[in-house]
């Protein structure tokens, strides 16, 4: 595995090629100098924490030749059409090897386990991170300003990540309003057998649906890139959401049933459906799937991108947890940024009904909800 | 099992603060109780993470003398703060008379119990009331102690904190230790713990590891009793706090659920920077060192705590009955619930881990090393240690101060200071992470007895 010397140096981005350095020990307050305009070697306090937090464009400490790419540029100005004819913005991550523009969620990352990914991070307003949700990384690579920088212009974030299993990613400013703005996507890591496969060695299926559950408060779209970072009440504490989504299509209230077949698989009644399922809401999510005696069996095979009894051939044997079922009609929660991937095996064929009630965060009363189905036919 | 105790008591400045008005009594001695402790509840006014300031009950233990049991650990904060109540480490079978001394200016009853602790209740006085239990074996784990009056009210406006039981014997068969007794734990636990370290009885049990398993998932040490810290999650909306501990207007408990609206969100009674490098809250340890950590929900908004760079292991929770469960099915997460507490919400299956209306979960943090850097790169040559992240509420709102002030919400940061077989590594130094007003008196440490 060869170590590149100088991240940005290697495209040309900026000059000034980063030496290659021995290991770390002994060196630690040279490093600390290298790093005094982060949150690694900066100064700590009140300010640095939050309303003037480091703003940089390093290099990439320990660059690597990647095995796979990827370049999200921030937009804002995107739309999402409500139920209503409402049209709302949106900000995300454009992938610009993508024919969509301005997509709402941002483009999937699809990596293969053990793969080197790169993360490339192209602010273009004041400053953006990516934080790679799930993933584990040093502190300069994990996207949270106070600890490392928030990105001015451009920076690859490094990793390579061993567990199989749905993650995502989002920016980590001001992430109250730039998450709810829609500044997130969908971040797979699959096993050498593909997506289809929820786990190195796993059972193989053959469709998959990725639901992520999100609710949007048009009212924040009054708010600023900066809005409240330095004092201002702008009503960050609260949140009233009108429209309710699943991966980005919205549900319409007076009839939630969405059959967009990019939401709503189908599949036949031999085949296994591999559901990747996450609550990006700002509240708790309700999750029902099916009715009561409905002719499918549910297993959770993964929880937070972690299967369940382990991954064989990757990290290893994990006797403390196992896969378990889900029943037909009966609900289960995901409190916000949980994950669970979940095989559905249909034992006959029907319309099933799948449904996320999004709870308030305090009374927990229902406040949208979101439907669509599973069609075995 | 500690058989001595050391009580970090701190008689801190807080009258420059506020009220805290009140004389400190001599407390009653100890008769045939194993340990006494004595709480005043008291009216505090407390700094905000923006300078604001609001009003709170607060229990504090009474006097050190009234710590006359030799099992009985009594932990203050050292950023010395009202709120959330000092954390309290007893040991399963201990005979305990808690006194309560109603000192609030002005004054409304209040009372006591440790939820899930049989016998425990005091109902609520103006005046003084008293509880004697002991605490069964079988019940290691952590429960919150709250005035469960006009709930969920007195709770929210400050008056609760943490009770940590500790096991008699937390060994697993193999001889691991574990936060719970032998009665509580499941295979999934001992699967859990035998594996941490390098030593540990799981290390040498692999039979016929598939290509490219790693034998040590968990290189380092094992567990260590008392390696652990307890985080307690709160909410505040000023204008309930101003009604109810200010102008002592009784609260009506269902208008609170309604209309409760958090502006600010605290950990141990702390936010955003002054929580984040917090000595108590901030857990630091080197890769393989793995830290035990007590998340309690004290509060009445969900609080989804999420942990970067690391998957945590969640290994009991708690719903409404209180009661501490053992997980059997020890899952892997880097977010878990707490949602707030409600004795009513109480239909959690052990054995179905879909459905957990948690208000407090224990889980363990492994400080392994972040698995996604890449082998070629780690320990890195070219970023420091220390290696620091952040957990934090992933219901975002959670993560504001007054509407604003991101990131000044519930979030601590953790820090890895060294690789395996490294030394810890000094980081920049946080400036003064103490509220003003909080800076900490001397800690006294009192004499056994």
């Amino acid at each position: 595995m060869r170590r590149l010397e100088g991240g940005k140096g290697k495209k040309g981005a900026r000059g000034g090629r980063r030496k290659r350095r021995g290991k770390r020990k002994g060196k630690s307050d040279s490093l600390l100098e290298d790093f005094e305009g982060t949150g690694l070697g900066g100064p700590l306090n009140f300010d640095t924490f939050g309303c003037d937090v480091f703003g940089e464009n390093p290099d990439t400490p320990d660059l690597l030749e990647p095995d796979i790419e990827f370049v999200r540029d921030s937009f804002h100005g995107g739309k999402l059409l409500a139920p209503n004819g409402e049209e709302i913005e949106v900000w995300g991550f454009e992938d610009p090897s993508s024919d969509v523009e301005k997509p709402f969620p941002s483009e999937p990352m699809i990596i293969t386990r053990n793969q080197i990914a790169h993360s490339t991070l192209k602010a273009h307003r004041n400053t953006h991170t990516i934080h790679h949700h799930g993933i584990e990384p040093t502190t300069m690579n994990d996207g949270v300003g106070h600890v490392s920088f928030e990105v001015k212009g451009s920076y690859t974030y490094q990793f390579q990540p061993r567990h199989s299993g749905t993650y995502f990613y989002h920016c980590h400013k001001n992430t109250t309003l730039h998450f709810e703005m829609g500044m997130y996507g969908v971040l797979l890591v699959v096993p050498s057998q593909g997506a289809l496969t929820a786990f190195e060695g796993g059972p193989s299926c053959d469709a998959q649906a990725i639901w992520v559950f999100d609710d949007i408060d048009p009212a924040y779209r009054e708010l600023g890139h900066s809005a409240g970072l330095c004092g201002e009440d702008v009503g960050l504490n609260d949140i009233n959401p009108t429209v309710f989504v699943i991966s980005g299509v919205p549900a319409d209230q007076d009839a939630p049933r969405i059959t967009d077949p990019a939401i709503a698989p189908t599949i036949r009644g031999d085949q296994k459906l591999l559901v990747r399922l996450i609550n990006g809401a700002y509240g708790p999510l309700r999750v029902t799937i099916g009715d009561p005696g409905d002719p499918f069996d549910m297993t959770v095979v993964n929880v937070d991108s972690r299967a369940l009894g382990g991954e064989p051939g990757g990290v290893g044997a994990a006797p403390w947890s196992k896969p378990f079922p889900l029943t037909p009609g009966k609900f289960f929660d995901l409190s916000t940024a949980q994950r669970y991937d979940i095989i559905v095996e249909p034992r006959g064929s029907g319309v099933f009904p799948v449904r996320g009630e999004f709870q308030q965060w305090v009374h927990r009363e229902v406040v949208g909800v979101a439907e669509t189905q599973i069609t075995v036919g | 099992m500690s058989t001595t105790r050391r009580e970090f008591l701190q008689f801190s400045s807080m009258a420059a603060l506020g009220w805290s008005i009140g004389s400190l009594g001599r407390v009653a001695s100890a008769t045939d109780v194993g340990c006494e402790i004595v709480l005043r509840i008291t009216s505090e006014m407390i700094e905000l993470i923006d300078g604001q300031s609001v009003s709170m009950w607060a229990y504090s233990v009474a006097a050190c003398e009234g710590m006359t049991c030799n099992r009985v650990d009594v932990q203050n904060f050292r950023c010395r703060r009202p709120v959330p109540g000092p954390i309290f480490r007893v040991s399963e079978g201990e005979k305990i008379r808690v006194t309560i001394r109603n000192d609030t200016i002005p004054r409304q009853p209040h009372g006591f119990e440790i939820h899930g602790i049989p016998g425990s209740l005091i109902a609520p006085t103006l005046n003084e009331g008293t509880a004697e239990f002991t605490v069964p074996e079988g019940f290691a784990g952590s429960y919150l102690y709250l005035d469960s009056a006009n709930a969920p009210v007195n709770r929210v406006l400050g008056l609760h904190g943490a009770f940590v039981v500790t096991p008699l014997d937390g060994r697993t068969p193999d001889g691991s230790p574990t936060p719970y007794s032998r009665a509580q734990q499941t295979s999934g636990l001992h699967a859990l713990f035998d594996a941490l370290g390098d030593a540990g009885p799981a290390s040498a049990k692999v039979p016929n590891p598939a290509p490219g398993y790693r034998p040590h998932r968990f290189p380092g040490e094992q567990w260590v009793a008392g390696r652990e810290k307890v985080w307690v999650f709160n909410q505040i909306d000023r204008r309930f706090n101003h009604r109810a501990v200010e102008t002592n207007e009784v609260i009506d408990p269902e208008e609170f659920k309604r209309n409760f609206l958090p502006r600010y969100f605290t950990i141990n009674g702390l936010s955003g920077f002054h929580s984040a490098s917090d000595e108590d809250n901030l857990p630091r340890g080197g890769e393989g060192q793995p830290m035990l950590i007590r998340t309690l929900n004290a509060g009445q908004a969900a609080q989804s705590p999420h942990l970067h760079s690391n998957h945590i292991f969640e290994l009991a929770v708690s719903d409404g009955d209180g009661s501490v469960k053992v997980m059997e099915n020890v899952i892997e997460k880097d977010t878990w619930a707490l949602y707030h507490f409600d004795p009513a919400e109480n239909f959690m299956d052990p054995d179905d881990p879909s459905q957990v209306p948690t208000y407090s979960a224990d889980i363990l943090l492994p400080f392994e090393r972040p698995c996604d850097v890449p082998d070629a790169v780690w320990p890195p040559a070219e970023e420091p240690f220390p290696q620091r992240w952040v957990v934090h509420c992933h219901y975002e709102l959670s993560q504001t101060a007054a509407g604003g002030n991101y990131p000044q919400g519930g979030i601590i940061d953790w820090e890895m200071t060294h690789p395996l077989g490294g030394r810890p590594a000094q980081g920049p130094e946080p400036e003064d992470h103490c509220p003003t007003g909080f800076l900490s008196d001397p800690t006294i440490y009192c004499e056994e007895t």
